[in-house]
């Protein structure tokens, strides 16, 4: 019974529009995403591989892709916009593996960063405190399967866990308007202009977003390298204070 | 102290803050006794001018300098071995940077010395000589204030860009090769220009007096800017007067080129003091922070003339340093 009610539900699924889908995606359904993937993913995975001329690192993108997609769907205004965006965001991780000869090969934003952080604040307003549940969820799940897969090397692990980590801890200091819009200039390297389009701002605002989010990313950076400091130093037994004579002249 | 009196008393104290800041550090290492005079003439503090010849500016005194290399040669005449982090780029530090900047703070006040640093609380140099990590605060002194400075402020002050220099080594030093070694940088300061990566007009040495002038010949000083100008290089002329006059009276472990050292350093200590006494006039005209009328025809032309007197009177005096120069020069080969 129970398995007749999900088949049907597929079948019901398969039978809505992708504007439609997009739209329930957006209010939190997992199943109009899934259908989502379903029905994208071949094509995705057609765009990454004639970009990367390999299916394994293709496979990769696609995955990183339809997370972000999914990171981003809440945010986005316009659903006609889901595919090219989804397109631009292939393009660009694709491009980005090329460049590197692999997922961050050699560069790595936020590794050196431990996760030190106190956990995040509590006092959220509730709305956005679901918002925020449902993207840590990912970065969680995102993090289990990057310490679950076998097929990369332990230093290319240990770095995408640590950059995932690092991000949970470091975006929390932004609200979530800033977020949405620091992460998609972030990861998808979107032009300005078509970040304003998606969240139907002026791009003068985008960059005021950015700017202020980076200054903030950057402030909150500067609190967990000095927490981090801190610690190695009481690890190594190295002095806790110390204070010289005030100079008399 | 009076403005417009030469202040050729004050031993302990100058309007260099870098000269300050490193005579302070120098209070805590092995050779504490090394007077301010000898720091400021050593490191060549007390014969630098550097002049916005549009606006004499109030960044003039450390435009241009790579900050390490100039601390790092000057304090080598005075024995010191010296390690430096960051430079005057505008930029803050990097969370990395921070931290090589703090472990490199901590370790060198662990054994007792400070280390000096830009832009603490004001964007002067200043020392800092103790930290907390409990607090996350560092102990800092500049020229305006004896306080705490939290770990994040490092670098990030009123310019925003990083610069400490602690002490790492000391060595005894020849004093022939050490006067050698400041004239070397006094006389490069008189002559080169020192290169830039904009088009900013900054001119040192004795093209800098001619800047000064030029600028108020076109009516564009700034006035604050002029009058920080006057104070720093009117002071640092005072203690150039007294190194000279210091080092007229000096042994050199009565080595016979002695008496010819003694003889050009009373000579140009007698230029430096016309100098000083030139530009403690000027200092007068603007007094700092108020800066006086600059811009106003009448007061210009009095500070031209005055500008063009020190200035041949410092030609005179470096022409003496030349020959002290060639002089040592001559006895180390």
């Amino acid at each position: 019974m129970l398995l007749h009610t999900e088949q049907s539900k597929e079948a019901d699924l398969a039978a809505i529009e992708d504007d439609d889908l997009v739209d329930l995606a957006k209010t939190g359904d997992h199943p109009a995403f899934g259908e989502l993937v379903r029905r994208h993913r071949t094509k995705a995975f057609g765009w990454a591989k004639k970009l990367t001329q390999d299916p394994f690192a293709a496979e990769d993108i696609v995955q990183d892709a339809l997370i972000r997609a999914f990171l981003h769907l809440g945010d986005l205004v316009d659903t006609q916009r889901f595919m090219p965006w989804l397109r631009t965001i292939v393009h660009n991780l694709a491009y980005m593996k090329l460049r590197r000869g692999g997922p961050y090969a050699n560069e790595m934003p936020f590794t050196s960063y431990s996760s030190q952080m106190s956990p995040p604040a509590k006092e959220q307003a509730s709305a956005s405190a679901h918002h925020w549940d449902s993207i840590d969820k990912v970065l969680d799940s995102l993090n289990q399967s990057v310490t679950n897969k076998q097929s990369y090397d332990p230093v290319t692990i240990i770095m995408r866990k640590e950059m995932l980590e690092g991000i949970h801890d470091l975006l929390h200091c932004l609200n979530k308007r800033e977020r949405a819009i620091f992460e998609s200039y972030f990861f998808s390297q979107l032009r300005p202009a078509e970040i304003a389009a998606m969240f139907q701002t002026t791009t003068s605002n985008v960059y005021n977003y950015i700017s202020n989010s980076r200054r903030k990313v950057q402030q909150e950076r500067i609190k967990v390298q000095i927490t981090g400091y801190l610690k190695t130093r009481r690890e190594l037994g190295l002095p806790v204070a110390k204070k010289l004579a005030s100079p008399p002249y | 102290m009076s403005q417009r009196q030469c202040d050729f008393n004050s031993t302990t104290y100058t309007q260099t803050s870098a000269g300050q800041a490193l005579y302070r550090m120098i209070g805590y290492t092995d050779k504490k006794d090394i007077s301010l005079t000898d720091v400021m003439g050593y490191t060549s503090w007390a014969f630098r001018i550097n002049i916005h010849a549009r606006t004499v500016n109030i960044a003039g005194p450390y435009a241009s300098l790579s900050w390490g290399d100039v601390f790092r040669q000057g304090m080598m005449n005075l024995g010191f071995t010296c390690k430096s982090i960051g430079e005057p780029n505008l930029t803050p530090p990097t969370p990395r940077q921070l931290q090589e900047a703090l472990l490199f703070v901590q370790s060198s006040i662990d054994t007792g010395i400070p280390v000096m640093a830009w832009d603490l609380f004001v964007p002067e140099f200043g020392i800092i000589y103790g930290y907390d990590d409990s607090q996350q605060l560092l102990n800092c002194k500049d020229t305006a204030e004896d306080g705490l400075l939290p770990y994040h402020k490092l670098g990030r002050g009123r310019i925003g860009e990083l610069f400490v220099l602690g002490v790492t080594d000391t060595f005894e030093v020849d004093e022939i090769a050490a006067l050698r070694g400041a004239l070397d940088m006094v006389l490069d300061h008189a002559f080169n220009h020192l290169p830039r990566h904009d088009e900013e007009p900054y001119r040192n040495g004795l093209a800098g007096y001619e800047a000064w002038i030029q600028a108020f010949r076109s009516g564009s000083v700034e006035v604050v800017g002029n009058a920080y100008n006057a104070l720093v290089v009117s002071d640092a002329r005072e203690y150039a007067y007294r190194f000279l006059a210091g080092l007229s009276e000096k042994s050199f472990n009565e080595l016979p080129v002695t008496q010819e050292i003694s003889r050009l350093a009373l000579a140009a200590a007698e230029h430096y003091r016309e100098v000083a006494r030139h530009l403690a006039e000027i200092r007068t005209l603007f007094p700092f922070p108020q800066g006086g009328t600059p811009n106003d025809p009448e007061t210009a032309g009095m500070a031209i003339t005055l500008l063009e007197q020190a200035l041949a009177a410092e030609e005179r005096g470096i022409q003496q340093l030349q020959v002290m120069h060639r002089v040592l020069e001559q006895y180390i080969s």
